[in-house]
């Protein structure tokens, strides 16, 4: 049933409405009629009696007056006189007849028509008389006492008939009327119901469908909310809605709470995240920031959203993407993936491929391998505890270029993220620092034990030279101290080992950089085995002049090609003795050092640049480099610095030629006295490009 | 009339990539190695439309330079991975945005024209 809701709340049916429209019209209607009616009536009553006793007065005077006004007409018979004396009561308008006759009865006169004219002279005079359709009374004409005639006067009672009749007809009009109104307002209010039922029957109809419609299509998106979070709930990724200001919004990939736990409505992202990664929380707020300022390009604010966070030791990928293609965006969308077993992957390969390029290290060149371990693993125990910040950075500095020639490129990659962060933040190592990277130096010096097995076998390295030339001066009477002198030198290590070592670190590099070959050329003229151990900090310090020398020391091809050189870079390495002195150079043929970039640095540094000798003094400082950006390799303003510290602890000193686009050459020299070291032969051996 | 725009670092290879990549969309640009250097040149300088500054620089660096600057030029900071605390503090210095390095030359374009609002 239709109901009709109203303001207050309450409720009606139609029927109901129908049912007291009908009381009410009736009820209105019935007492209008019944009002009227009796109105009527009651008038009706009144006027009969009222109207008849006026026309009997009239009558009654008429006579008594025209008896008197007619009385010497009536006496002489002269109807002229009498006519003449009937005077205004003759066009007065109720009055029908007058009728005057004389003593004996004759008709004297007479005005309108009146049949059987003495029959009103029937009644006694004075009163009036009723007769169909009038009333008549007479009254006698005396003069001086003697009756001269008598007259009557006739009124017309139509009127009175007439009034009564209009009366009749207001009260059966005021019936009808009702009884119209009555019948009219039934059917009006019939039909206005049964319009509005009808009204009410389609609204119904449409609310119906409407509703069914409603439901059906609830129905359908209830089935694909179903299907969806269904999908969102079996996904492997996380699937989030973000507003600007980092809140989650409700529809979400149920892996979300099994990775962060639960996530109260309203929980910004970064809150989510903070206790877990700060850095990540702090350039997440950063990166949100920079979306609702809109003032960069949408890809660039999106490209600097940071892509990975770590949540205990499970590290999440991160992709953005707008929700919507209206700018400034509102929404984002954010694809969380775990990402740690495909990061373990990585690492597990890369440590493979680490220990596959430690095993050949090993294989080639065990000795110099073992060096570099003694020689890294005493640079970690320097920074096992705090010391001076300078000697601290060196040593991370040292640790991480040699790490990077033997092939651990993921330690490398610590000690160079270490590195970054210290200069960034200009404080020392930090605890948390110290034990990371003390922790990974300990791992991979379990696995590199593995590798290496059993101590190798003391074996003493002979070239064939070098046993014959002993020979042949035993054979022709060496004093004994010249030969134990060779013998005991034979304890020591040719330096071209050495020089072979850093020419391998110099060609993988090359190759790592996509700089293609270079022509390596190794001269030993000095014959002088050297004390390994004393010696390895200088080699490993040789490191950063090789690095700084491929790095950014050689030219691309087509500017060397354009310049008159060789396609391929030049590098040399170079054993000299003179008297007294021991000189190791290494030297290339690339750009040469950039004095300006050298001198601006110095001087914003505070440092003296006035002359040559003070940029070569600048240039072995700490923190210069003419490198403008720091890479994995050089361009802190450190290895140079290192070199020349290891150069001194030595007792030799180090010099710099570089004339511009003349290559560059260091020079180190140390004094040299002792005969022991002398080997037979010289040695020069040369690794062409490409070979 | 060119947008004026100026780069402060004190790298001249950051200064020369970030001039290269300005001019070549047709801005005008002003170098200055540090904080200090782009004050002065500012002064001579009144119509920079936009300075793209370092944060770590000798002298004055990034975040002095803002509390140093007149409010009104509009400022993108330059920075690495490592610093977003003050990226934070120049935000809460006027900072408008800030681009990480290294920079794609083209998004540092658009997102010079969007600031100054050259097309």
């Amino acid at each position: 049933m239709t109901t009709f809701a109203r303001a207050t709340g309450r409720t009606f049916s139609i029927r109901r409405l129908r049912a007291i429209s009908l009381v009410v019209l009736v009820g209105c209607l019935t007492l209008y009629t019944l009002v009227m009616f009796t109105l009527v009536q009651h008038l009706s009553e009144r006027f009969g009696p009222e109207v008849r006793a006026d026309l009997e007065w009239r009558a009654l005077r008429g006579a008594q007056e025209l008896a008197r006004t007619t009385d010497v007409g009536l006496a002489v018979s002269d109807p002229t006189i009498v006519t003449d004396a009937f005077g205004a009561y003759a066009t007065a308008s109720d009055v029908q007849a007058i009728v005057a006759v004389d003593a004996t009865g004759k008709l004297v006169a007479q005005h309108g028509v009146m049949a059987g004219a003495p029959a009103l002279f029937a009644g006694p005079p004075g009163l009036a008389a009723t007769g169909p359709g009038y009333l008549v009374s007479w009254a006698p004409a005396v003069i001086e006492g003697t009756a001269v005639g008598k007259v009557a006067v006739v009124v017309s009672t139509r009127r009175l008939a007439d009034g009564q009749a209009l009366l009749d007809n207001v009260a059966w009009t005021t019936v009808i009327a009702g009884a119209l109104g009555l019948v009219l307002g039934v059917i009006v209010i019939l039909v206005f119901t049964r319009a509005v039922a009808l009204r009410d029957t389609q609204l119904k109809d449409y609310a119906h469908n409407l509703e069914a419609k409603v439901e059906a299509r609830t129905a359908e998106l209830d089935a694909r909310n179903r299907g969806m979070q269904l999908v969102l709930d079996s996904v492997a990724q996380g699937f989030i809605t973000i507003d600007l200001e980092g809140r989650i919004a409700s529809e979400r990939s149920a892996i979300v709470e099994r990775w962060f736990g639960a996530v109260p409505a309203g929980t910004r992202f970064d809150e989510l995240i903070r206790a877990h990664d700060d850095s990540y929380a702090l350039w997440f707020g950063l990166g949100l920031d920079s979306l609702r300022g809109d003032f960069l390009p949408l890809a660039l604010c999106l490209d600097q959203m940071p892509p990975r966070f770590t949540v205990d030791e499970r590290t999440f990928q991160v992709s953005y993407s707008p929700i919507g293609t209206a700018e400034p965006v509102r929404e984002l969308l954010l694809i969380v993936s775990d990402v740690t077993a495909q990061v373990g992957r990585e690492r597990e390969q890369r440590e493979q491929r680490e220990l596959v390029a430690m095993f050949q290290r090993i294989t080639a060149d065990r000795a110099g391998f073992e060096e570099f371990l003694t020689e890294a693993s005493a640079l970690v125990d320097t920074l096992a505890a705090p010391a001076d910040p300078v000697s601290e950075r060196r040593a991370v500095h040292t640790l991480k270029g040699n790490c990077a020639i033997y092939g651990l490129e993921t330690f490398a990659e610590i000690c160079h993220e270490l590195e970054s962060a210290l200069e960034d933040s200009g404080e020392p190592v930090s605890s948390a620092q110290r034990q990371t990277l003390l922790a990974s130096w300990r791992g991979l010096v379990n696995k590199i034990g593995k590798l290496l097995g059993a101590p190798r076998r003391e074996v003493i390295e002979v070239e064939p030279p070098e046993l014959i030339d002993l020979i042949e001066r035993t054979t022709l009477g060496a004093p004994p101290r010249e030969v134990t002198a060779v013998l005991t030198s034979w304890m020591n290590e040719p330096i071209v080992r050495s020089f072979e070592r850093l020419g391998n670190h110099a060609q993988g590099l090359a190759r790592r950089l996509g700089k293609g070959e270079l022509a390596i050329a190794i001269a030993d003229t000095s014959r002088v085995r050297i004390d390994a151990a004393r010696w390895a900090p200088f080699w490993a310090a040789m490191v950063h002049a090789v690095r700084n020398a491929v790095d950014h020391g050689f030219e691309p091809s087509a500017v060397r090609i354009a310049a008159g050189k060789p396609e391929h870079g030049q590098l040399a390495l170079r054993a000299e003795r003179s008297p007294g002195r021991l000189a190791i150079t290494i030297a290339d043929d690339g750009g040469g050092i950039d004095w300006a970039a050298v001198r601006a640095k110095a001087t914003r540094l505070g440092l003296p640049a006035d002359t040559q000798d003070a940029l070569v003094s600048a240039l072995f400082a700490d923190g210069v480099s003419t490198r403008e950006e720091a890479t994995e390799l050089s361009g802190r303003g450190v290895g140079l610095a290192a070199l020349r510290e290891v150069v001194v602890a030595l007792g030799g000193t180090i010099d710099v030629l570089s004339p511009a686009g003349g290559g560059t050459r260091f020079v180190s020299t140390f004094p040299f006295t002792d005969p022991e070291l002398l080997s037979p032969s010289s040695h020069c051996a040369t690794t062409e490009a490409g070979r | 009339m060119p947008t004026k725009i100026m780069i402060i670092d004190d790298s001249a290879m950051v200064r020369t990539q970030v001039s290269r990549a300005l001019s070549g969309a047709g801005f005008t640009v002003v170098e200055a190695c540090d904080g200090a250097d782009g004050l002065e040149k500012l002064v001579a300088n009144v119509d920079v439309s936009l300075v793209v500054c370092d944060v770590n620089m000798p002298r004055m660096n990034g975040i002095e330079f803002l509390e140093h600057v007149q409010p009104g030029v509009p400022v993108v900071m330059l920075t690495t991975e490592g610093q977003p605390e003050l990226i934070a503090r120049a935000r809460v210095l006027g900072a408008k945005a800030w681009i990480l390095k290294p920079f794609k030359p083209d998004m540092l374009v658009a997102a010079a024209r969007k600031l100054t609002g050259t097309t």
